[in-house]
């Protein structure tokens, strides 16, 4: 499955439980104000995440629905991480040798 | 006033909120709506910038209260309150640099392709019926079939199919004159379609 920018990070922030428009004010906090996610595509992705099984409702108290990840939400989140790590460990590797090669 | 729908929301959209838009620039300030998104009334103001978003909800999956709540708290109100048919909502903004509430791109993709799929459904649904109808029809009716309350189904299929898939299209080549008049005339076939075949059956018996 593709992950986006905008569902990688409301994924990792339901790993604590949190409530539909937290989620967006928590995705600003944790992207340092880089990632902003609006109504439309937040909610979206919930109902997508939800269908899904990635994430799961916890708390429905009537006004405020409150969600967390799954098993299967951390797994493709875990996964998302270590494929970043890999994009990143092969762009030093490669910009490494070619500043060792313009040395 | 009144106003049909100048442009199909469901797939011009952007044609669509950018006319509401330069409605509401002009003191026109849509107001209420049919549930299906077909007519729109406009009262009159004072001009102003404002900025309109179509969002749908295809398959029903959305928590509605919660989205409208947060839509609003970025400044964005929900026009559509009863969006049965259509399941469009239609949000406006009097800020003059409203937050977006669609950030992705990718997700916009992800949310919209279920509609396409929505369709499919419908439509071979809609054709099943009509195939199955068809011959009871044409056994118990003989030619009159095709005036036989059976087969509304097939005919619904024929505009609903032309209307969305065909004419939105041709419409690019039309004049504003010519799309309204094309509008209105579907819209009103298919809101007369049950009255009509009513009648016509009634004629024939």
């Amino acid at each position: 499955m593709d992950v986006s920018i905008s569902m990688f990070y409301l994924l990792l922030v339901l790993t604590h439980p949190v409530h539909g428009y937290e989620i967006m004010k928590r995705v600003e906090e944790v992207s340092d104000g880089t990632i902003k996610i609006g109504a439309g595509t937040c909610y979206g992705l919930l109902a997508r995440c939800v269908k899904e099984k990635l994430i799961k409702l916890i708390k429905d108290d009537g006004k405020k629905k409150t969600y967390l990840i799954t098993e299967l939400g951390k797994q493709l989140l875990d996964e998302e991480i270590a494929s970043m790590r890999r994009q990143i460990s092969h762009a030093e590797e490669y910009r490494g040798n070619k500043d060792d090669q313009a040395l | 006033m009144i106003r049909l729908y100048k442009y199909s929301y469901y797939s011009e959209t952007r044609q669509c909120e950018a006319w509401l838009e330069e409605m509401a620039s002009n003191g026109w300030m849509a107001e209420r709506f049919t549930r299906n998104l077909d007519f729109v009334r406009f009262k009159k103001e004072e001009p102003k910038l404002v900025h309109y978003h179509f969002y749908f909800d295809d398959e029903r999956h959305l928590d509605e209260e919660s989205f409208i709540q947060s839509a609003k708290e970025q400044g964005w109100i929900n026009l559509n309150k009863n969006p049965i048919l259509a399941r469009a909502f239609l949000f406006v903004s009097t800020d003059p640099h409203p937050e977006p509430l669609e950030t992705d791109l990718i997700e916009q993709e992800n949310m919209y392709r279920p509609r396409k799929k929505m369709l499919s459904k419908y439509e071979i649904g809609l054709l099943i019926a009509a195939l199955i109808l068809i011959p009871i029809n044409m056994h118990y009716a003989g030619l009159w079939f095709i005036v036989s309350p059976g087969l509304w189904p097939a005919y619904t299929f024929l505009f609903w199919k032309f209307e969305l898939m065909f004419l939105p299209k041709r419409y690019k080549r039309f004049s504003d004159l010519q799309r309204r008049i094309l509008a209105l005339f579907f819209r009103v076939l298919r809101f007369s379609i049950i009255p009509i075949w009513i009648l016509l059956f009634i004629f024939i018996q």
